[in-house]
């Protein structure tokens, strides 16, 4: 111990400083305790034979076994095939988008900017589902309507010609569903760029084209590289779609594969599962460092100056209208298609083509039979407190740990801030893995959470904290420390200071962050699925529990319930993103 | 001196004290009566037990009707709930010191590991408690009770599947003509039953040329069955009788035929048990032997679940018919099940 924190000690100022600061160093200790623990039990587990409770010794066999089983080395290799070419997918789709709805004067631009939210609000469980009926190689609804146009032109096949069960049907999903994220990340980008670069084009005669791929883009790519890594990451990590639709198809991904090797196989493997998942993790982890290193010198390519004025709305002439059908045919692909399909099912007793025979079936009796299962209300409750009590201790916990990142200079606050930034490389299902290991183990299996809706809060706050805290720093950032500062002068103490004046100051930020966290608690998959018991089951998991227990319509029924309560809350997160941007701006 | 004291005193406190505490762990707290009529009072006492099973909900007024007739007052909480990872949540719950529910269904693979656990009450007398129960019930070590059987068989979709290439053994699963198109379960249960016939080598053998005839791996039996009633599929080798039955039941239009093979595999499914520290566990126990006697067996009858070896009834009728012969792999079987099915998912290239 430094002479300087005896001294500190005697005179009593540190216990002070502590006692002032209790609720950040809980925050902080809590958080660490939150992520930290969970992932050393994994690599623990990693070396033991067994159920975690009852671990049957110390192994390599675990790694021996995993690495020797061919089926592992095809998962990586799926989920890196699915995830290079879903990223480009899903960043061309983004970034034309970005550049129409930003620089363009495409028609209906301010409803496309609201429209292109939507596709949020249909979580990639419902998503895979919808394609799985739409597109099933022999009775999907579109195969069944592209056999049929297809006859008269004397092309007669008996199935097909699409198919969702396929490497391409998943790299399809993957790249239609980041789209709304990665827009949202490069979209900023394009709305406040230089313009005099562009203008400096158009004098030398450019065209539009020309102008876009030789000056636009490459003003922009460190942005792009950005959201594309960040794209690339999320593809690796990538569960619903795979499970819907790859799993049947015996295509598995790395997260299906540890799913699959804990859940479903027997006998159950979870040495095996660990070995996968701190693969996994490890894999991810280079590619976050890569993430940070790309991220690091963002400053230099600055592209937003201070000049007043916006850029130039560039005319498409005659294109404008082809660029509006591409926008069409997007939110036809990622919203009406599926949910008009799950609506569909929704209406039947069991699943059948779309077709004027089954038209005569069509009821709302699965509507009546979802509300009148007796523990369906007990899983709105769930789904409900869940959304309240992830955002809102997400939101928190950001806004304490943040504070200390940003405001304070307490030596090791840039590892505390990577370390909340760790768990984006850590795919949801390793998190879970990693929860159940820890928690059904000593010291966390003591406070006896395991089973219960804390356990599940816990696993999300985990997945979303590295969003809350990017957040919050850069909000934090935003404001003086002046306005901090007056309050101590005052006599205020930190934590009253930051209640007081800080926490209102970002109240909008918070919101925004409550929301997009609520919002992608609702329709949170793999966490509660794999830490799923009869005391927090929520929606999501009910609905894979009707999927593949068979009630399909039971199934698409509550689907479509769940997205009649995410659009809205959706286009709330806009209006709040739009302020808080605005805010910043 | 001094410390001498202190330690014979701290000994003095201790021994009792760990004494009370390994006694509180042996004994059940809510304790168990001893018999037939002590069991049936204290369940009534009771009034209530949370039972998860593999029953299809429609199908549970049908077999607790005559329950619910003997024992009015007792409320049975029902959760569907069947296969590995139900029986490894629980496993896990019951771990974690969760006990949500007091009669559980568990999957075959699990006995030993729940027995290791040490998380089921138990053992009983089930035979000596519940008259009519038959050997091949219960278990070995007298913790599991079979409720209900399942046989396994091959499923197509009939206008996918024309008449002369309609299944009628195991064997029709290797013809190339199904190669890529025929679903199997990646859970070898059906396999791993007809190896106690067919012996080791044989099933191997056999399951090497299913794998080489490209089917479509599937988990999951009612989703699958699903894609199969729509189209997607024509045929699934090694299919659950009960969840072709359910589906049916469910959608009586639903394009779904069962073709039994020459060797129908049996085994005793929906085994139960009773979950240690269960808040009621005399009225899970009660439940539990009901439902495995000869009472209880006529309401999975109903259903096609019960025994097929029982003369004139349905399902006896239907393997008559076909000239099927079982193959039944009783509760005390499951070791050697184990052991083969360990080595069927390693040829078919799954983890372990």
């Amino acid at each position: 111990m430094s002479t300087a924190v005896l001294t500190q000690i005697r005179t009593g100022t540190l216990w002070s400083q502590i006692k002032s600061n209790l609720v950040l160093i809980c925050a902080t200790g809590f958080l660490l305790l939150l992520i930290l623990v969970p992932l050393v039990r994994l690599i623990v587990n990693s070396f033991q034979l067994g159920h975690p409770a009852m671990p049957e010794g110390w192994t390599l066999q675990n790694y021996l076994s995993a690495y020797s089983l061919p089926a592992f080395y095809r998962a990586l290799g799926t989920t890196i095939v699915l995830s290079v070419v879903g990223t480009v997918i899903t960043l061309s789709i983004a970034i034309l988008f970005a550049w129409m709805i930003e620089r363009t004067d495409m028609p209906l631009r301010n409803l496309a900017w609201t429209l292109i939210l939507i596709p949020m609000a249909v979580p990639g469980v419902l998503f895979a589902l919808g394609w799985a009926l739409l597109l099933s190689p022999k009775t999907g609804a579109i195969n069944l309507a592209l056999r049929a146009l297809l006859e008269p032109i004397g092309i007669q096949v008996s199935q097909g010609p699409l198919n969702i069960y396929s490497l391409g049907g998943l790299i399809f999903l993957d790249g239609l569903r980041g789209v709304t994220t990665i827009f949202l990340m490069v979209v900023g980008a394009f709305r406040m760029m230089d313009p005099s670069l562009e203008e400096a084009a158009r004098v030398s005669k450019a065209s539009a084209a020309s102008s876009f791929f030789q000056v636009t883009l490459p003003v922009l790519l460190p942005a792009v590289l950005t959201a594309a890594m960040y794209e690339f990451v999320s593809s690796m990590e990538s569960f619903e779609a795979p499970l819907a639709v790859g799993l049947p198809a015996g295509i598995f991904v790395l997260s299906t594969l540890i799913y699959f090797t804990v859940r479903l196989q027997a006998p159950v493997d979870y040495g095996l599962g660990a070995v996968f998942g701190v693969t996994y993790m490890i894999m991810l982890l280079f590619l976050l460092w890569g993430y940070r290193r790309a991220v690091r010198h963002s400053e230099r390519y600055t592209t937003v100056t201070g000049k007043g004025y916006r850029p130039r709305v560039i005319s498409l002439g005659r294109w404008r209208y082809v660029a509006l059908t591409l926008f069409v045919v997007y939110f036809f692909l990622t919203v009406l298609a599926p949910f008009t399909i799950l609506l569909w099912t929704s209406l039947l007793p069991s699943y059948r083509p779309p077709s004027w025979a089954a038209l005569s079936l069509l009821s709302l009796n699965n509507f009546g039979e979802v509300f009148s299962r007796p523990h369906f209300f007990g899983v709105v409750w769930n789904t409900l407190i869940l959304m309240t009590l992830a955002a809102t201790a997400t939101m928190l916990l950001a806004f304490f740990v943040s504070w200390i990142v940003v405001r304070t200079k307490i030596r090791g606050r840039a590892l505390l801030d990577g370390l909340m930034f760790l768990p984006h490389s850590i795919p949801g299902i390793v998190i879970a893995l990693a929860m159940i290991m820890a928690y059904l183990t000593a010291p966390l299996s003591y406070l006896r959470i395991y089973g219960t809706l804390w356990i599940v809060a816990m696993g999300l706050i985990v997945s979303y904290i590295a969003f809350g805290t990017r957040l919050m720093n850069s909000s934090i950032g935003q404001i003086h420390q002046e306005l901090e500062e007056a309050a101590y002068v005052c006599g205020a103490t930190s934590m009253r200071t930051l209640l007081a004046i800080t926490l209102p100051l970002l109240l909008p930020a918070f919101a925004a962050g409550w929301i997009w966290v609520s919002v992608h608690a609702l329709r949170a998959f793999s966490i509660p699925l794999m830490l799923s018991s009869k005391k927090n089951e929520v929606f999501s998991v009910l609905m894979w529990q009707y999927w593949s227990d068979g009630d399909v319509s039971l199934a698409a029924t509550l689907g479509v319930l769940l997205m009649m309560a995410l659009v809205p809350l959706t286009l709330v997160m806009r209006r709040f993103i739009v302020r808080v941007s605005g805010q910043q701006s | 001196m001094r410390g001498t004291k202190l330690l014979a005193a701290l000994l003095a406190f201790a021994a009792p004290t760990c004494a009370a505490i390994a006694g509180a762990a042996i004994a059940d707290p809510a304790g168990f009566g001893k018999t037939f009529e002590e069991i049936e009072k204290l369940a009534i006492k009771e009034g209530r037990v949370r039972m998860v099973s593999n029953l299809f909900p429609e199908e549970v007024p049908q077999v607790l009707k005559a329950f619910y007739g003997k024992y009015p007052t007792i409320k049975v909480e029902f959760t569907r709930g069947s296969g590995v990872g139900y029986s490894e949540r629980i496993l896990s719950e019951a771990l974690a010191g969760l006990v949500e529910y007091d009669l559980i269904d568990i999957a075959n693979e699990f006995y030993s590991k729940y027995l290791k656990a040490q998380v089921l009450a138990g053992p009983f007398e089930w035979r000596k408690l519940f008259p009519g129960i038959t050997e091949v019930q219960v278990s070995s070590d007298r913790h599991f009770i079979g409720i209900a059987y399942s046989l396994r068989a091959i499923a197509y979709n009939p206008t996918l599947v024309a008449a002369e290439h309609v299944p009628r053994d195991w064997s029709d699963c290797l013809n190339p003509y199904w190669k890529g198109k025929l679903v199997v379960d990646t859970r070898p249960n059906t396999f791993a039953t007809l190896a106690m016939v067919w012996g080791e080598a044989k099933t191997l053998d056999y399951v090497t040329k299913l794998r080489d005839n490209q089917p479509v791996w599937k988990r999951g039996q009612p989703e699958s069955l699903v894609q199969i009633a729509a189209g997607e599929y024509p045929m699934f080798c090694g299919i659950s009788y009960h969840t072709v039955n359910g589906a049916l039941r469910r959608d009586p239009k639903a394009n779904l035929a069962l073709s039994w093979p020459r060797e129908v595999p049996v085994s005793v499914s929906t085994t139960m048990t009773v979950v240690k520290g269960a808040k009621n566990s005399n009225a899970a126990l009660l439940l539990a032997g009901w439902l495995a006697s000869p009472a209880g067996q006529k309401g999975y009858e109903q259903i096609g679940r019960a025994s097929p070896f029982a003369a004139g009834s349905e399902l006896w009728k239907q393997l008559q018919k076909a000239g099927a012969k079982t193959v039944l792999r009783g509760l005390g079987e499951s070791d050697p099940e184990q052991a083969i099915t360990k080595k069927i998912l390693s040829l078919w290239g799954f983890a372990k």
